[in-house]
C-alpha cells in the first residue's frame, strides 16, 4: 500500500512539478538563459497568495490566475530592459547566469525586508478541501488542488505554444536562438512575451508552492531553481513535452524515496542534475544539445 | 646625463614600463595585504572578523584563478569550503592532529572532491556552474543526514574547541590569503597563465596549439580546490564549534564569487579589494540587518554585470586611459 | 625510382573515414592520402563535408569508423594537441585567436607547447605580421587574423597544414601573395590541405584535388581534369542537363 501511496502521490505532484518547472524552460527557450531568479519568482507567487488570502481572503486557486499578469510584465520588463546588454558581451551566458543570481539576490532581499525572514504559510483551511481518498488512501488535499491549478494551465499553455499563431512565432525564435538575438522588433517581442509567460507560469507555481513545500521562506529561492533545473535538464531543455514527462518521474522518484527513505529524499534533485549531467546532458527527449 | 643613462635599461623595450614594476608590483600586492592585516590585528579588536575577511580573500582569488583564468564559475564552490572543515575537524578530533596539520589535510579534502569532479569539465558554462551546485547541495545533504551521524555527527557539527588557538588561526589564515594573492601573481605573470586565458578565449584552438586543455584547465581547478579545503579548514578551526548548514552554505559561494567580480576577475589586485571593501561593509551593514546586504551586493552584481563587467579595476584602468589633459600612452 | 616513390607510404593517409552527427553521415567512408611536400585541394559544394573532414582529422569531431595514419603512427581518435604535436596542424575558416592575448602572446603560447618550436619572431615576419606583434589579436582585421591563425599553425614546425578558405574576401593583391607564400611552404616541404572555392586560387597553389559531394569523395586527380569531369560538374552546376549549355 505505501508503495501505491508513493506512486499515486508521486504523479499528482509530479503534476504539480510540471507547472513548477515549466516557466525555468519557458525562459530558457525564450532567451537561451538559466533564470537563477526562477525559485525567487515562485517564492513571490507563494508571498502573493499568502497576502491576498491574508488581507482579502482571495482563495490562492484564484491567485495563481490573478499573479499571472503581474508576472509576465515583471519578466517582459526584465527582457526589455536587461537581457540586451549582455549579448553584447564577450561571455553572454555565464554574465547571464550572474546576473540572473544578482537578480535573485534582490528579489530575495526585498522579500525578507517585507516579509521578513522567517517562513511563511497558509493553513489548510484555505483551501476548498482537506484530503481526498483514492484506493482506500488518504492524500492531502492540496496535491489535488494543486493538479486542479496546474492541467488547465499547462493545457493552455501547450495550446498556446502549439495551436496559435503567437506559438508559431514563438517555436520559429525557439529554433534559433542566435537569430533571435539579433532579429527585429517583432521577434523581440514575442521572446519578450515569452519569456514573460515563464515568469507567469513559476509565480502561478508559487500560490501552490506555499502549501506544497509547507511554507516559503525569502531563501527558499536557490533550492527551488535548482530543483526546476534538475526537471528541465532531466526532460531535455527547450522541450515543454520533456519537462512534463521528467517532473511526472521526479514526482515519483521523490514520493519514494520520502516513504523508503525520508532522510534522503531531498538529495534526489541534486543526484538527478549530476546523474543528468555526466549521463546524459541532453536529457531523456533530446537530441545533442549545445550542453557539454 | 647619467640619470638617463641610468634609466634607459630600466625601461622594458617591449612595454615601455619601468622594469622594476614587474617584480615589486606583485610582491606588493602580497606584502601589503599581509602588512595591513599584521598591523590591524594590534588595533582591531575582532581577530574572528579578520580572519573571515583574510578567507573571503583568499576565496576570492581561488574564484579568480578558476573563474578568471578559465572562464569556468563554479557555484559549488562551497563544497570544498565544507569538506575541507570536516575533513580538517575529523583530523583534528579522531586523528589528533594540531589545527595546522589538519588545515593541510582539508586542503587535500578539498582536491581529492575536486579531482571527482573532474568530468564536470565537459559541461558548458552555465551547465559546469550550475551542475557544481547541485555538488555542493548534495555534499550538504549527505554530511548533515541524520542517518550518518555515527560517521559525519550529522546534524550536529563539530567541537573543536579543544585545540583552538586564536594566533595561530589568524597567522594561518592571513597566510592562505598571502599564498592565494602569490598563487594569481605567479600564474599570471607564467607561460601557465598565458596558456589559461588561451583555453579560455578558445578551447579548441588552444589544443591546436598543443596545449592539453583537460590537463591544464584540470590544474587549476585543483589549486582553486585545495584554496577552499583549506579556507574551510581554517576557518572550522577558528569558529570552534560549527553545523554543516555553517561550512556548507552558498553564501560562501555567493560571497566569494561576488567579491572577486566587485574587485575585477582577472587581475591581482581585483578580488583582495573587492572582499576587503565588500566584507566590511558587510560587517557594518549586514551583520545586524543581513537583508540590507543582500540588497546592496544583489543590486552590485546586476550594475557590474550590466554597466562595469571588469569590477572595480575595470573602472579603475577606464579612469586612467581617461584622464583630462593626460594622453594616454602609446 | 617512380616505382620506389609510389609505394612509399604517404604522409596522411585517411582511409574510409565516417563522420555521424546523430543519423547524418557526414563523412561516409571518404579515403585520402597527402605525400611529403604534396598539396592538394579539397572541394565540393556548401555542406560536402570538407570543413568536417579537416575538423575530424584535427580531432575536434570523433571520427565513428575508418582510420587516420600519419608519418607511420595511427592518430585515430587522439586528442587534438597529440595531433598538433604529432605535426598537423590547420587555420580556421572563422579565425579564432585568443582574443585576450596580443598577436605575439598568440604565436608565442603555441611555440611554448610545440615539439620543434620555431622563431617566434621569424613566423610573425613570414606571416606579415611583426608590425602588428603587441597588438590586441582582437583589433586585427579579418584577412590579419587569419594570418595569425596561419602563424599560430606555421610556429610549431607543422609537415601537414590543413588550410580552411584563406582567400575568402582576400583582394586579388592580397590572393597573390597568399598563393605565393603557401607554394613557398610546400617548397619548404610542408604538405597542405586546402578548402578553397576559388579555382583560380587553387589552381596556383595545389598539385590535384578532391571533389567531395554528400560526405564522399567522387573524384580525384588534377584540378583541370575535375572541371572536365561529368559527375563533378553535375554536382556544382546542379542535376537539371538541360540548364547546360
Amino acid at each position: 500500500m505505501l508503495f501505491e501511496f508513493a506512486v499515486i502521490g508521486g504523479i499528482l505532484l509530479g503534476i504539480y512539478y510540471a507547472l513548477f518547472a515549466m516557466g525555468l524552460n519557458v525562459v530558457f527557450g525564450a532567451q537561451r538563459i538559466i533564470n537563477l531568479a526562477h525559485g525567487d519568482i515562485v517564492v513571490l507567487g507563494g508571498y502573493a497568495a499568502w497576502e491576498l488570502y491574508e488581507t482579502a481572503h482571495v482563495s490562492p486557486i484564484i491567485a495563481a490566475v490573478v499573479v499571472l499578469p503581474f508576472a509576465i510584465a515583471l519578466g517582459f520588463l526584465v527582457h526589455r530592459y536587461l537581457t540586451p546588454r549582455l549579448t553584447r558581451s564577450s561571455d553572454p551566458e555565464t554574465l547571464s547566469l550572474i546576473l540572473f543570481f544578482g537578480l535573485s539576490q534582490v528579489i530575495e532581499a526585498a522579500a525578507s525586508l517585507i516579509f521578513g525572514p522567517n517562513e511563511h504559510s497558509l493553513p489548510t483551511s484555505a483551501l476548498p478541501v482537506s484530503s481526498l481518498h483514492l484506493f482506500g488512501e488518504s492524500y492531502p488535499g492540496i496535491w489535488w488542488v494543486a493538479v486542479l491549478v496546474s492541467i488547465p494551465m499547462l493545457a493552455v499553455f501547450l495550446w498556446l505554444l502549439y495551436r496559435t499563431p503567437f506559438g508559431l512565432r514563438v517555436r520559429a525564435v525557439m529554433s534559433s536562438a542566435s537569430e533571435a538575438a539579433t532579429a527585429g522588433i517583432e521577434s523581440r517581442l514575442v521572446s519578450g512575451l515569452f519569456f514573460g509567460i515563464g515568469f507567469g507560469l513559476a509565480a502561478a507555481a508559487g500560490t501552490m508552492g506555499i502549501f506544497i513545500f509547507g511554507g516559503i521562506a525569502p531563501t527558499d529561492g536557490v533550492a527551488l531553481t535548482i530543483t526546476a533545473f534538475a526537471i528541465i535538464v532531466f526532460g531535455s531543455l527547450g522541450n515543454p513535452v520533456g519537462t512534463v514527462i521528467a517532473a511526472l518521474i521526479f514526482g515519483v522518484v521523490t514520493q519514494l524515496a520520502q516513504v523508503y527513505a525520508p532522510s534522503w529524499s531531498n538529495l534526489v534533485p541534486y543526484a538527478l542534475v549530476i546523474l543528468t549531467m555526466l549521463l546524459r546532458p541532453q536529457g531523456l527527449l533530446g537530441r545533442r544539445q549545445r550542453v557539454a | 646625463m647619467s640619470l638617463s643613462a641610468r634609466r634607459r635599461p630600466a625601461v622594458d623595450e617591449e612595454t615601455k614600463r619601468p622594469r622594476w614594476r614587474g617584480v615589486v608590483s606583485p610582491g606588493m600586492a602580497v606584502a601589503i595585504p599581509v602588512l595591513v592585516f599584521l598591523v590591524a590585528v594590534h588595533v582591531y579588536s575582532n581577530e574572528l572578523l579578520l580572519v573571515d575577511m583574510a578567507i573571503y580573500i583568499a576565496l576570492a582569488q581561488g574564484i579568480n584563478i578558476i573563474y578568471g583564468f578559465t572562464g569556468y564559475l563554479p557555484f559549488g564552490y562551497f563544497g570544498f569550503f565544507g569538506v575541507g572543515a570536516y575533513v580538517a575537524g575529523y583530523g583534528i578530533v579522531h586523528l589528533g592532529l594540531s589545527g595546522p596539520l589538519a588545515a593541510l589535510l582539508g586542503g587535500l579534502g578539498g582536491v581529492v572532491v575536486g579531482a571527482v569532479m573532474l568530468p564536470l569539465f565537459r559541461l558548458k558554462g552555465a551547465y559546469f556552474a550550475l551542475t557544481t551546485l547541485a555538488v555542493g547541495e548534495a555534499l550538504y545533504a549527505i554530511v548533515s543526514n541524520p542517518s550518518l551521524t555515527s560517521v559525519t555527527n550529522g546534524p550536529y557539527g563539530l567541537n573543536l574547541a579543544a585545540v583552538y588557538s586564536s594566533g595561530w588561526s589568524f597567522g594561518m589564515a592571513v597566510g592562505l590569503a598571502a599564498i592565494s594573492i602569490l598563487a594569481v601573481v605567479l600564474i599570471k605573470n607564467s607561460r601557465y597563465g598565458m596558456t589559461l586565458r588561451a583555453i579560455r578565449d578558445d578551447p579548441y584552438s588552444a589544443s591546436m596549439a598543443g596545449i592539453n586543455v583537460a590537463r591544464d584547465r584540470f590544474y587549476a581547478w585543483l589549486i582553486a580546490a585545495a584554496i577552499a579545503g583549506v579556507g574551510g579548514a581554517i576557518y572550522g578551526w577558528a569558529i570552534s564549534v560549527f553545523y554543516p548548514q555553517d561550512v556548507f552554505d552558498v553564501t560562501v559561494s555567493v560571497f566569494a564569487i561576488v567579491f572577486a567580480l566587485f574587485g575585477g576577475i582577472g587581475t591581482i589586485w581585483g578580488p583582495t579589494l573587492g572582499a576587503a571593501v565588500l566584507y566590511a561593509v558587510y560587517n557594518v551593514v549586514g551583520v545586524s540587518n543581513p537583508q540590507y546586504f543582500q540588497l546592496i551586493y544583489g543590486l552590485v552584481i546586476v550594475l557590474l554585470v550590466l554597466f562595469a563587467p571588469r569590477g572595480l579595476a575595470g573602472i579603475a584602468r577606464y579612469l586612467h586611459e581617461h584622464r583630462p589633459f593626460v594622453r594616454s600612452s602609446t | 625510382m617512380t616505382v620506389n616513390s609510389q609505394i612509399r607510404t604517404p604522409l596522411l593517409q585517411i582511409a574510409d573515414l565516417v563522420t555521424r552527427f546523430g543519423k547524418f553521415r557526414a563523412l561516409d567512408g571518404v579515403s585520402v592520402e597527402v605525400g611529403e611536400s604534396q598539396a592538394i585541394g579539397l572541394v565540393g559544394p556548401n555542406g560536402s563535408g570538407k570543413t568536417t573532414l579537416v575538423n575530424t582529422v584535427c580531432g575536434l569531431y570523433p571520427s565513428a569508423s575508418g582510420s587516420i595514419h600519419f608519418a607511420g603512427t595511427n592518430l585515430t581518435g587522439k586528442r587534438a594537441d597529440i595531433i598538433a604535436k604529432a605535426g598537423i596542424n590547420r587555420t580556421f575558416q572563422i579565425s579564432k585567436p585568443f582574443a585576450s592575448l596580443t598577436v605575439r602572446e598568440n604565436v608565442e603560447v603555441a611555440a611554448h607547447h610545440a615539439r620543434h618550436p620555431r622563431d617566434v619572431d621569424e613566423v610573425l615576419e613570414q606571416t606579415d605580421l611583426a608590425s602588428h606583434s603587441r597588438a590586441s589579436a582582437s583589433n586585427l582585421t579579418a584577412a590579419q587574423q587569419k594570418r595569425l591563425d596561419l602563424a599560430r599553425a606555421l610556429v610549431m614546425s607543422p609537415r601537414l597544414l590543413f588550410i580552411d578558405e584563406l582567400a575568402a574576401g582576400l583582394t586579388p593583391n592580397e590572393l597573390q601573395d597568399v598563393a605565393a607564400m603557401l607554394r613557398n611552404l610546400v617548397n619548404d616541404g610542408v604538405s597542405l590541405v586546402v578548402v578553397e572555392h576559388l579555382m583560380g586560387f587553387l589552381e596556383q597553389v595545389v598539385d590535384g584535388v578532391y571533389v567531395l559531394t554528400a560526405g564522399q569523395v567522387i573524384f580525384r586527380g588534377p584540378l583541370r581534369d575535375a572541371l572536365a569531369d561529368d559527375r563533378v560538374q553535375e554536382v556544382f552546376l546542379g542535376r537539371n542537363d538541360s540548364a547546360r549549355s
